[in-house]
């Protein structure tokens, strides 16, 4: 029976679905698990879907945990290990309950770091209500417009352009590396193009645009930050 | 893959067996909210019952925060349905932080107070 999470992913069989799963990226580890739980299969083959969706968020929780967990610490400055812990499993547990609403078009971290950071907002309300306000959470401001002021603070040292070069390859091969759609959002953002713009040449909402810039921030400013 | 090793050591009971390999956490979320298959539930709450791997309690735990209907087992799980709900931190004898009002703990404790008050109703 050949097994088609996506279009670009096809399998023969269920025993050849689950062997590649070591091998896959998490996004294609969250479209196999998505994908798992829209099936219904033959009573005979409940088993291997359930044993397939299971195994994919598994490997979903291996290789998520501890980068999640750097993302709470560096990015939004959580200094509480207990909440850092609660964090992330509550995060997974929404990525499980959401699954449909992953769309393989974003990246998938820029996807999880956004749910990270609401989580971590949502707790810092709960323990300090009406405290919490724009700049908390490490909240980034756009980060094309804080590389292009940075590089203006710099001046033109032999160092600062040796260092602006290095950060700026930094930042292109993060770039490249995003989900084209993504991509895409990114280069018309730095040519200058305003976002309804941008969302009427790809042919997406105004709010997907912007939504799907600002993942794509919080990857390019792990990129480049480390 | 079984977390237990992972754990601050416990004094052995040999009244409990050795120790399964921890359920994958997709079960373990699927036990809790009521969506596992009768035997994988079975067999969670089993590996619950020794009450000694945190690891899953903590899962289960945070799952339970998402519980929307009722759970459809609650003696399978008599460490959570059966006392008050803790949180997570206050298990950590040396930690002295204080637990915040949390608004998501308590309107989780009030459910399971509505769950547990329908249970009495029913029989």
């Amino acid at each position: 029976m050949p097994l088609n999470p996506s279009k670009s992913l096809h399998f023969d069989s269920w025993k050849q679905l689950l062997r590649w799963l070591p091998e896959a990226t998490e996004s294609q580890l969250m479209t196999v698990f998505a994908w798992a739980g829209e099936q219904k299969p033959p009573p005979g083959d409940v088993g291997w879907l359930v044993n397939i969706r299971n195994e994919a968020f598994e490997r979903l929780v291996d290789c998520s945990q501890d980068r999640l967990k750097r993302f709470l610490r560096l990015r939004c400055q959580c200094r509480d290990e207990h909440l850092v812990e609660d964090l992330v499993q509550q995060v997974l547990i929404k990525l499980f309950l959401r699954a449909e609403q992953f769309d393989p078009r974003r990246s998938f971290w820029g996807w999880l770091y956004r749910i990270a950071r609401n989580e971590y907002i949502d707790a810092l309300r709960r323990t300090r209500p009406g405290d919490v306000g724009v700049g908390q959470a490490g909240q980034p401001v756009d980060f094309l417009e804080q590389i292009l002021e940075e590089k203006a603070r710099r001046g033109a040292t032999p160092v600062s352009i040796a260092l602006n070069q290095e950060r700026q390859q930094q930042l292109e091969r993060a770039i490249e590396s995003l989900p084209s759609l993504q991509q895409a959002i990114v280069r018309l953002k730095r040519e200058g193009m305003k976002g309804k713009e941008i969302a009427s040449r790809l042919g997406v909402s105004q709010a997907y645009v912007s939504q799907l810039y600002h993942e794509a921030g919080e990857i390019l400013c792990e990129a480049i930050e480390g | 893959m079984n977390h237990s090793g992972n754990e601050s050591p416990t004094i052995a009971d040999p009244s409990v067996k050795e120790s399964e390999p921890c359920p994958r956490v997709a079960e373990l979320i699927d036990y809790v909210l009521g969506r596992a298959a009768p035997a994988d539930g079975r067999r969670v709450a089993a590996h619950l019952e020794t009450g000694n791997c945190s690891h899953c309690l903590r899962w289960v735990q945070q799952a339970a925060d998402f519980r929307t209907e009722p759970f459809v087992d609650p003696a399978a799980l008599p460490s959570f349905s059966k006392t008050p709900r803790k949180s997570v931190r206050s298990i950590s004898v040396s930690d002295p932080t204080p637990i915040p009002e949390n608004a998501k703990w308590q309107r989780q404790a009030f459910r399971d107070l509505e769950d547990r008050l329908r249970l009495l109703d029913e029989t």
